[in-house]
């Protein structure tokens, strides 16, 4: 590494912008979205997508705990991880961004993908997305919001599967790895019985790409990343607060330092858009009406706001917080997916 | 770096002008006026780089960097001391340099409670004084859910020193020093409504060839895990020694 960057930062900016780029371009091959899978699941139909998010859970859940393995780092460090979290804020939270997705049509992570081939109603709901989100954050609403936290707040004996297994008395790596066969066994288990999955590979061999970059974004924070001085917080793909960031960086870049959040939202962008190119599936695409238009307004809010509650998105929970087995994940991916079902129910009728 | 600076040039770098107010902003801040003893404050070759807004008011990023063309013959710089208009204490950390250096350039992380500006002052061994200022806005901590007020051990460990990999001669090199401390302020409380006393590690002091160049004073506005990063001309010999509030002392040689 250090023949080829000039400092650790440096280096995890340009992997992070590759990162982005990969995740972006195979995005838009493979098509990979959580809420299609969904839809499907409730039309009855099978195209393989809710499997292939399945694969790419088991994926980047092996990987990642190979990675923990080979590297000794501390998924401990990442914000999933939390001792004393706010239960219903995470629920509400995952139920938002699933109304929120489901109205949008797509949720952060996608909508990046599909502005990189054209799609200007993307752009929109990641403008409101970002907005919304640090207006959670660090915005107007950021002291309600650390209030109802604080309210709801209950101390956790432990912050992961793995280590409220060992609280039973189990050594360290004997209930890691115990939780992660289980699970994965399970996921793919699941994932293998849908024909259309096996059939196209670009279903399977996107989910399996995207299980590989989840594992990459670990390694490149934490072992690229690593400083004894000024280390890069341990984190991997997620896109709620990282698009909010970027916004920020647009407007106040001479102030502030580029982070690997901010490139890999870029990268997926230019990712997307090349590769879109490339295949000549690139279009513009608009707004057809008024109704669609205010759904991605409130969908994109929605997102935004409850992104932040339930500490990150269908990516960032659902596969970078979920393959760290935190709690945190394990209780904001089926909430994500409880509101994109209850939306669906109630604004779709097929 | 070069990546992140072109970066920023494409990204319009602001045409504003960083700070725009009168020069009457230092004179209300007490301790700082009362530093200030020179008839004219300078204000060219004193440059002071802060993040504009801050996500984490607890370790804010800050380098000091100083032209030493601006200097006369024989002058040198004496002191840097950086202060706030904002924290509980103006204080944040002061830099004495015992012996002329040929590149002035430091960096530390510094604890901002709230919005506030942030100045730098430095004085030559001529008594002259350079002034200068940025404003910071902080932001309440992008970090979600950490409501912590566990009291860490409040003794100094695992000091590290880092060299640069390749020096030139006769070009100073960029030193980078951290001690494990969690600098409690003594302003914060438990959830039990009790004060945490306060625990400071008070000074960092660098010597060479056994006579010391810089002496580093840490307040309640220095970040806990002190780090500080200075050039220094010559980067054999040297001795790093900490000393905290109850008078322990750790040295370490790189």
């Amino acid at each position: 590494m250090d023949a080829f960057f000039s400092d650790h930062e440096q280096a995890v900016l340009i992997l992070g912008a590759l990162l982005g780029i990969a995740y972006g371009a195979v995005g838009q091959w493979s098509r990979f979205c959580l809420y299609r899978g969904i839809e499907q699941r409730f039309t009855k139909t099978d195209t393989g997508k809710l499997h292939s998010f399945a694969l790419a859970m088991a994926c980047a859940l092996l990987l990642s705990q190979v990675l923990v393995e080979l590297t000794g780092i501390q998924f401990s460090q990442t914000h999933y991880f939390q001792s004393n979290p706010s239960i219903p804020l995470l629920i509400l939270g995952g139920v938002m961004f699933g109304i929120g997705m489901q109205l949008a049509n797509a949720c952060g992570a996608r909508s990046l993908v599909l502005l990189g081939s054209g799609n200007l109603r993307s752009l929109l709901v990641l403008l409101c997305i970002g907005l919304s989100a640090y207006m959670v954050m660090s915005g107007v609403f950021a002291n309600l919001r650390i209030g109802l936290e604080n309210l709801t707040r209950i101390s956790l004996p432990s912050a992961s599967v793995p280590d409220a297994l060992a609280r039973t008395g189990l050594s360290s790596s004997v209930s890691r790895w115990s939780a992660t066969l289980i699970i994965a066994a399970g996921l793919l288990m699941y994932a293998s019985r849908s024909e259309t999955l096996r059939a196209t590979p670009s279903n399977w061999l996107g989910a399996v790409i995207i299980g590989i970059l989840i594992s990459a974004g670990w390694w490149i924070t934490g072992v690229v990343g690593a400083d004894d001085f000024d280390p890069i917080r341990l984190s991997s793909l997620t896109f709620v607060a990282p698009i909010g960031e970027s916004l920020q960086y647009l407007m106040l870049a001479s102030g502030m330092n580029l982070s690997f959040a901010s490139v890999v939202v870029l990268g997926v962008i230019l990712g997307s858009f090349g590769r879109a190119l490339l295949s000549r599936e690139f279009q513009w695409q608009a707004y057809d009406s008024v109704g669609q238009m205010q759904k991605g307004i409130v969908g994109g809010v929605l997102m935004g706001t409850g992104g932040v509650l339930s500490l990150g998105c269908t990516l960032g929970q659902g596969l970078s917080g979920f393959s760290t087995l935190a709690f945190t994940s394990l209780i904001a991916l089926p909430s994500i997916i409880f509101g994109a079902y209850i939306s669906l129910r109630v604004f779709k009728s097929y | 770096m070069s990546v992140r600076r072109l970066l920023a040039a494409f990204a319009l770098v602001s045409c504003f002008p960083a700070t725009a107010q009168t020069a009457s902003d230092w004179q209300r801040l007490a301790p700082l006026a009362q530093t200030v003893k020179a008839e004219e404050v300078l204000s060219k070759g004193i440059d002071l780089t802060l993040p504009l807004v801050a996500e984490n008011g607890a370790a804010v990023p800050l380098r000091v960097n100083f032209d030493t063309s601006q200097l006369a013959e024989r002058e040198f710089i004496r002191s840097i001391r950086v202060f706030s208009s904002g924290n509980p204490n103006a204080e944040v950390i002061d830099f004495h340099f015992e012996a002329p250096f040929s590149r002035v350039e430091l960096s530390t992380r510094i604890r901002l409670s709230e919005s506030q500006t942030v100045f730098v002052l430095a004085e030559s061994n001529q008594g002259r004084q350079w002034l200068n200022q940025r404003d910071v806005r902080v932001t309440v901590s992008g970090c979600l859910m950490t409501g912590d007020d566990s009291v860490e051990a409040a003794a100094m460990n695992t000091p590290r020193i880092a060299l640069p990999r390749n020096t030139r001669p006769g070009e100073a090199a960029e030193v980078r020093t951290l001690i494990n401390h969690p600098m409690e302020t003594g302003f914060r409380e438990t959830a039990a409504g009790d004060v945490i006393p306060q625990q400071l590690v008070e000074s960092l002091t660098i010597e060479h060839n056994n006579q010391p160049i810089l002496l580093v004073k840490f307040h309640t506005g220095t970040s806990a895990n002190p780090f500080v990063s200075v050039f220094l001309d010559e980067t054999d010999n040297l001795l790093f020694r900490w000393e905290d509030q109850q008078g322990e002392r750790v040295e370490e040689k790189p």
